[in-house]
């Protein structure tokens, strides 16, 4: 694993006119390492995705994503990341083929048949390459989607709510292509109210509440802190206790 | 080119080809197929023919004498940066939010996290403007042609039209962004519209001093006439201040309404200056607006997918739990639950209240019209609202849809409820039915109260009133045969009814496709109508020589009334069979 983290954020704060939606936010995602957001509804989980990925601004704070300063240095630090949104959402009149073309010349890949080609393999779209979205299901949606957002190589990869809407099968997958990439050196953060992806995906938990981190830290560590020298206790347990029980 | 800037163009030059593939694809389906024979048709035989593109209209254009032209061009061009410059200020008074640049959801998700500035986004969503424009300046164009005092030319008149429209769209996103610039200050949307609102009032009031000064009304005889109202009022917009004004609008007006070649490349400079210089003020004023964006994609999206399944109400932003149009508690007719149903779903004024409130409203201002000294009003309201009344009853079943149109992918519950066919039916049709049959007696009881009677010596009061009684139980018996065959057309083939699970809902087959709709409708409400007037006009016919035209009158209708009640009836138990025998599961499949 680097020394140095691949998504910094330090202090992010977003308001929308004057409701807190993240305040004063801090944490860092190594390599390797998957990040899972946790929190009640309307905790900012989904708002911070949006401003640590770049789709809207933070009204302040730091980003840095794979050495580049977001806020400073957009293009670089985009270069390096790939946002999934919990609905695949494709250009109606594009082909999975042309969506990945499109994608590669917006992120400049080189030659990106010879990554397309596998990609298309792996996700099982390669007989729909020349179809378009409309003509696909949800669950081949979210598997373009993903080869989308994979094509580049990201360092850094963004998932909110990444098994809406999907079938067993997918959400197999779905796990299967995060560790993957994990595994592969990406950093990871993922949004989910589902505890089992948490655990059996993420290496460390945020959670959050009323747009404030209530606690971070490795999944052992939160058991460990929130457990209360209880044996067996479920994450979903350790999010109970965390959040109060609570939206508000 | 730029790899960002080449991969956009690959993105909007792909979608325009494969819309057009796909449009052209689906012509295999007999309902796009004859759609599109039909658009082309229309098309043809209404625009095109009498024009060739670039040259002049293929009938004979009288070209005015060139005074009358000069004089139209300037009067045009003053009126026309009057209006311009209205709308401009409307932008800054306008209560608006953040600037927000129209992007698709599927634009957002793949641009905004993309490494893609800022400014080329920009760039990226005024191109498509630029292209979106095109369509609505043809049509523009094409309007505008039928004046004889415009150049017959259409390539000229239409890019004086797009240029127009685009100037103007680069405003409103100029404005925008300088009006988020000053929310950004912290100088909120009242402060804002309140200083705009000042320095127009400040204006206004500076114009009409030195309008009383400078030109003062010459005598009390000078602007009795039209002419001499209109001739002053261009000398006013024309005078050293407001002219000076109005001077940029009516260098972007001036190519649309340029008659010959010559003014038309004079005027073409100026107006491309005033473009290319609000593309630079966007530039320069650049802020955040991927976030507003956001939301008025998602809107749009919500919006977009509830029009899909016909559940998209206009004007709505939010569904909320409406308030009961009336208690449920003493209603036995199932139907009338329908009726109960189907009226939440409809837009919260259309209740019973708001419904006394307009006829207290309407018997109101005509009481007041055809008591007082208003015989030029009372005769513009009696011709206005009777052409309404005519409107709504052909069309008013067509814009209600809160029946079968809009609850046929519920057909399956609808079906199991322990009720026959033609309930279901009758139930569902109603809600339309009682709203646009209200609406149209209230403009018929308008139409009704401004009639001066008393002109005829043969209509008593009570041949009056009995008759609007008449024609508004007809209307109303019309519109149900109306909405009859509407929620028949959804039953029988819903394909057409239904098309929101395709993608690609616009086109010239689709418009089409309504054309067809249309003319389907018109021939069932002649063929409803037809035995209705036959046996009305033998009765009519046999009985007068007895009895005399009123009651002869009488017995038509009432011979009208009954056979579209009969109709109506065998409608109802016919399309409640096939409502009976329709399966949503193989209709609907896709």
């Amino acid at each position: 694993m680097d020394n140095a983290p691949a998504i910094r954020i330090s202090n992010l704060k977003k308001l929308y006119d004057s409701f807190v939606a993240v305040n004063d936010l801090s944490f860092s995602v190594f390599p390797g390492q998957v990040l899972g957001l946790v929190g009640p509804n309307g905790a900012g989980k989904t708002t911070t995705l949006r401003c640590i990925s770049g789709i809207i601004p933070p009204t302040a704070g730091q980003v840095e994503i794979a050495g580049s300063d977001l806020l400073s240095n957009p293009i670089a630090a985009k270069k390096e990341l790939a946002f999934f949104p919990d609905e695949p959402r494709l250009f109606d009149y594009l082909t999975v083929r042309q969506h990945l073309a499109f994608v590669a010349r917006i992120y400049g890949v080189e030659n990106h048949e010879t990554i397309a080609e596998p990609l298309l393999e792996e996700f099982e779209i390669a007989d729909k390459a020349d179809q378009l979205p409309g003509e696909l299901s949800r669950g081949m949606k979210q598997k373009l989607a993903i080869a989308c957002g994979v094509l580049h190589s990201p360092k850094v990869m963004f998932f909110d709510e990444p098994l809406t809407g999907l079938d067993p099968l997918g959400i197999r997958r779905m796990k299967d292509s995060i560790l993957q990439r994990a595994r592969a050196g990406a950093a990871i953060v993922l949004s989910s109210h589902l505890m089992h992806l948490l655990e059996e995906v993420c290496t460390h938990v945020l959670i959050l509440k009323r747009g404030e981190k209530l606690a971070e830290g490795s999944v052992s560590e939160l058991v460990a802190q929130f457990s209360a020298g209880e044996s067996d206790v479920s994450l979903e347990e350790i999010f109970i206790r965390a959040t109060g029980g609570s939206e508000r | 080119m730029n790899a960002t800037i080449s991969a956009l163009f690959f993105l909007r030059l792909t979608i325009i080809k494969n819309g057009l593939v796909t449009r052209i694809k689906r012509l295999k389906q007999p309902k796009y197929l004859f759609g599109g024979i039909a658009g082309i048709l229309y098309f043809y035989f209404l625009i095109f023919r009498q024009f060739r593109f670039g040259g002049t209209a293929a009938t004979a254009h009288v070209t005015p004498p060139s005074t009358i032209v000069d004089l139209y061009y300037s009067s045009s061009t003053t009126v026309g940066a009057l209006v311009f410059t209205v709308l401009a200020l409307l932008y800054w008074l306008w209560p608006r939010t953040r600037a927000a640049l129209t992007f698709s959801e599927a634009e957002i998700a793949f641009l905004f996290p993309a490494p893609i500035a800022r400014r080329t986004l920009i760039n990226y969503r005024i191109v498509n403007l630029m292209l979106g424009l095109l369509l609505t300046a043809f049509l523009f164009s094409l309007i505008s042609s039928r004046s004889s005092y415009l150049s017959s030319n259409m390539l000229m008149r239409f890019i004086g039209w797009w240029i127009l429209l685009f100037t103007m769209t680069l405003h409103s996103i100029a404005s925008s962004f300088v009006i988020t610039r000053l929310l950004d200050r912290g100088i909120t949307s009242l402060k804002r519209q309140l200083s705009v609102f000042a320095l127009v009032v400040i204006a206004v009031v500076a114009f009409v001093l030195w309008t009383r000064h400078n030109m003062p009304v010459a005598s009390d005889g000078e602007l009795m006439g039209v002419d001499e109202l209109k001739s002053y009022f261009m000398r006013l917009l024309n005078t050293s201040p407001l002219s000076l004004l109005l001077l940029p609008a009516k260098l972007v007006i001036a190519p649309a309404v340029a008659s010959t070649w010559a003014t038309f490349i004079t005027a073409l400079c100026p107006a491309i200056l005033i473009a290319a210089l609000h593309y630079l003020w966007i530039l320069k004023s650049e802020v955040a607006f991927e976030e507003a964006s956001l939301v008025k994609a998602e809107k749009r999206a919500a919006k977009v997918a509830a029009m899909r399944v016909g559940k998209f109400r206009l004007g709505e932003s939010k569904q909320k739990a409406a308030k009961e149009p009336f208690s449920l508690a003493k209603v036995r007719r199932p139907e009338i639950a329908f009726l109960w149903k189907n009226l939440l779903a409809t837009a919260p004024y259309l209740r019973g209240r708001t419904a006394w409130i307009s006829l207290l409203v309407v018997v109101l201002f005509c009481k007041w019209l055809t008591n007082g000294d208003n015989e030029i009003l009372r005769s513009i309201v009696l011709g206005v609202t009777s052409v309404i009344a005519g409107y709504v009853l052909f069309f008013g079943p067509i814009i209600a849809r809160q029946d079968l149109r809009n609850d046929l992918m519920n057909a399956d519950i609808l079906k199991i409820y322990p009720l026959r066919g033609w309930q279901v039916v009758l139930g569902e049709i109603l809600t339309p039915v009682t709203i646009v049959s209200f609406i149209y007696g209230l403009f018929l009881l308008t139409t009704s109260l401004c009639l001066h009677a008393e002109q005829y010596r043969w209509m008593t009061p009570v041949i009056h009133w009995s008759s609007t009684l008449a024609v508004a139980i007809v209307g109303v018996l019309l519109c149900a045969t109306q909405v009859l065959f509407l929620n028949a057309a959804a039953i029988l083939f819903p394909g057409w009814m239904q098309t929101g699970q395709s993608i690609g809902t616009g086109g010239i087959e689709v418009m089409g496709q309504r054309l067809l709709f249309m003319a389907g409708l018109i021939l069932i409400i002649a063929l409803a109508v037809l035995p209705a007037a036959l046996f009305a006009a033998l009765v009519f016919f046999l009985t007068k020589w007895f009895t005399g035209y009123v009651i002869a009158t009488t017995l038509a209708t009432i011979t009208v009334i009954a056979i579209l009640v009969v109709e109506i009836i065998f409608g109802l138990e016919w399309l409640g069979q096939k409502f009976e025998a329709f399966d949503l599961s193989s209709e609907l499949r896709t």
